[in-house]
């Protein structure tokens, strides 16, 4: 098992590399920005007044970004979901239908590794890079921190960081789910980011029209804290999330287990033999 | 992972009952029954879409029959797979191979999926004798290089039962023979091969047992020496005089493949040629050529709707 966690571990080293380090670069820089507006809450205040529900909404509420924990919640928590979530839907969906779309699959099923050993160690290999890309960015913020004097220590950050990283493997447990399900890998990175962006605007739209919430409620960025974390874990949300994800890899498990391995030529995708 | 080896028995090493397949509405598999004796090579013919990948799949449970019965080395695949798979070496019929690694780091990740059934030297040996370097990255290796690393992953942990599936696609006819060789020194050695090809030379030459499989069902199956006795034999005729075609629909052994008129014959015939040479005799045989039979003639006689 450990040949295949680390094969895969190596084939995630590039986005390891570049997602890690343009996350870190993303939070230092949002750190350091932080000082230009720290001190203009009647400017940024009067510039908003005049305009339009939906900007407000995007931008966030100003009393709240001015603030160290509301500015590094709104401008980077709050957003990497979607532009990391790029990397959760095409990560997830593919984390073994991508071998198998590719012919490569059979080979690697004739070893003696059970469907499920296959799965699991998959799993853990695709999580434990996801894991080192919030470690890099958590490191790079962590550095900046203290730079840029803005009273949030580097440990402060770890339970936003912890956030991040259960709802990015939240989303990819749903495209792996997905995968399983619909007839491609890149239809179910589609399917899984849709609900991702969906959510995201639906908890940017709730803040203008709370009779949102109802919808809000079903989908799961409502669940994922972000920055605030830093004021402390919401178990009840962490507990929403962990199920949810825990059901879409169960569903996962036994999708894999019972699936009929597709290679070209064999009838199993359609269109294509 | 340990996964015990389990002694040779007396039971086939591949055991299909009635095995049946679909995908939609398109039948792969029409209630196949096989059966392969532990320590033979057998071939297992036909032309693409005919069923063998499909069979070769199930039998290593990468998809599941819709009916029948498997039995792998005497183990059910499906429940016992893992048992089944320490104990086989497969070559898949499309190859595909990680383009980012190299082939020493295919094959060591492929030694490494195996345990510690397999020394790297074997390793080396084995690219040694197929000329293949280790250091060239796969994405630069020709269709028959790579055929190569898949046939070394697929002997190197010299299991009980090798399936290969088209083993020598791709490769030049040195590189096939190797292979070939390859599959007999396995068979030396007490394995059990079941190699699926549509070239009919190449399982003359190492299967001691062959089936051709046609639309998802077995048309024939048997000894390869007896497979060529019972063939359809194909004989060239010149005659002197011309000769009546209706005479030929009096013999029921006999076909008319080609005629010129009426005087230079190709035939096929099964069985003596006792008739034929009665039927024959009036008209001045100037050259009657019996061409030797091959497992080509016998597969392309179930081919071409000649029944047998």
């Amino acid at each position: 098992m450990s040949a295949t966690f680390f094969y895969m571990l190596r084939r995630y080293r590039l986005a390891i590399v570049f997602w890690g380090l343009g996350l870190a670069a993303i939070g230092i820089l949002v750190v350091f920005m932080h000082e230009s507006i720290a001190d203009k809450q009647k400017v940024m205040e009067r510039i908003m007044k005049g305009m339009p529900l939906i900007i407000k909404a995007i931008a966030g509420d100003v009393s709240q970004f001015v603030t160290p924990v509301g500015w590094l919640h709104l401008k980077y928590f709050f957003v990497l979901p979607v532009s990391f979530g790029v990397f959760a839907v095409v990560s997830g969906s593919g984390l073994l239908v991508y071998d198998e779309e590719q012919g490569r699959l059979d080979l690697f099923m004739a070893y003696p590794l059970s469907r499920s050993q296959l799965f699991v160690v998959r799993c853990a290999s695709l999580a434990s890079a996801t894991f080192l890309m919030v470690a890099i960015a958590w490191t790079g913020m962590s550095v900046a921190l203290p730079i840029a004097g803005l009273g949030i220590s580097p440990s402060g950050i770890i339970l936003p960081f912890l956030s991040l990283f259960i709802i990015i493997t939240f989303f990819q447990a749903l495209s792996l789910c997905f995968s399983f399900v619909l007839p491609s890998r890149i239809i179910a990175a589609g399917a899984a980011g849709i609900i991702l962006v969906a959510s995201f605007f639906l908890e940017v739209f709730v803040k203008v029209e709370p009779k949102l919430m109802v919808f809000a409620k079903l989908f799961p960025l409502r669940y994922y804290q972000g920055g605030m974390a830093i004021h402390g874990l919401d178990w009840w949300s962490l507990f929403v999330l962990l199920a949810a994800m825990g059901i879409a890899l169960g569903l996962a498990w036994r999708l894999f287990l019972k699936r009929q391995i597709r290679v070209m030529g064999e009838g199993g995708f359609p269109g294509r033999s | 992972m340990e996964v015990s080896l389990s002694m040779p028995s007396c039971s086939p090493a591949i055991s299909c009952q009635g095995v049946t397949k679909s995908y939609g509405s398109v039948f792969a598999l029409r209630g196949v029954d096989l059966e392969v004796p532990e320590g033979e090579v057998f071939g297992f013919l036909g032309p693409n879409g005919a069923g063998k990948t499909t069979l070769i799949r199930c039998l290593l449970n990468m998809i599941r029959p819709d009916g029948g019965r498997l039995r792998v080395l005497d183990r059910c695949p499906e429940m016992d797979s893992l048992a089944v798979k320490a104990e086989t070496g497969y070559l898949p019929g499309e190859l595909n191979l990680d383009p980012a690694l190299t082939v020493g780091q295919t094959l060591t990740l492929f030694r490494r999926l195996r345990g510690k059934s397999v020394a790297p030297r074997q390793v080396d040996v084995l690219a040694e004798r197929l000329q293949l370097d280790l250091g060239r990255p796969i994405r630069h290796l020709s269709k028959g290089n790579k055929q190569k690393v898949g046939i070394i992953q697929a002997v190197m942990h010299e299991p009980r039962l090798l399936i290969l599936d088209e083993p020598t696609s791709g490769l030049d006819p040195l590189m096939q023979r190797e292979v070939l060789t390859l599959v007999l020194e396995a068979k030396a050695r007490g394995a059990t091969v079941f190699f699926s090809s549509h070239l009919l030379s190449e399982t003359e030459q190492v299967a001691n047992r062959a089936a051709i499989v046609r639309a998802g069902e077995i048309v024939v199956s048997g000894e390869t020496s007896d497979l060529l006795k019972n063939a359809l034999m194909r004989v060239n005729v010149t005659l002197e005089r011309a000769i009546a075609m209706e005479v030929f629909d009096r013999l029921p052994n006999v076909w008319v493949m080609a005629n010129r008129s009426n005087r230079e014959l190709a035939l096929q015939v099964r069985g003596d040629l006792d008739a034929l040479l009665r039927a024959l005799a009036g008209h001045g045989v100037r050259r009657l050529d019996p061409v030797p039979v091959t497992l080509e003639d016998v597969f392309l006689s179930h081919y071409q709707g000649v029944t047998s």
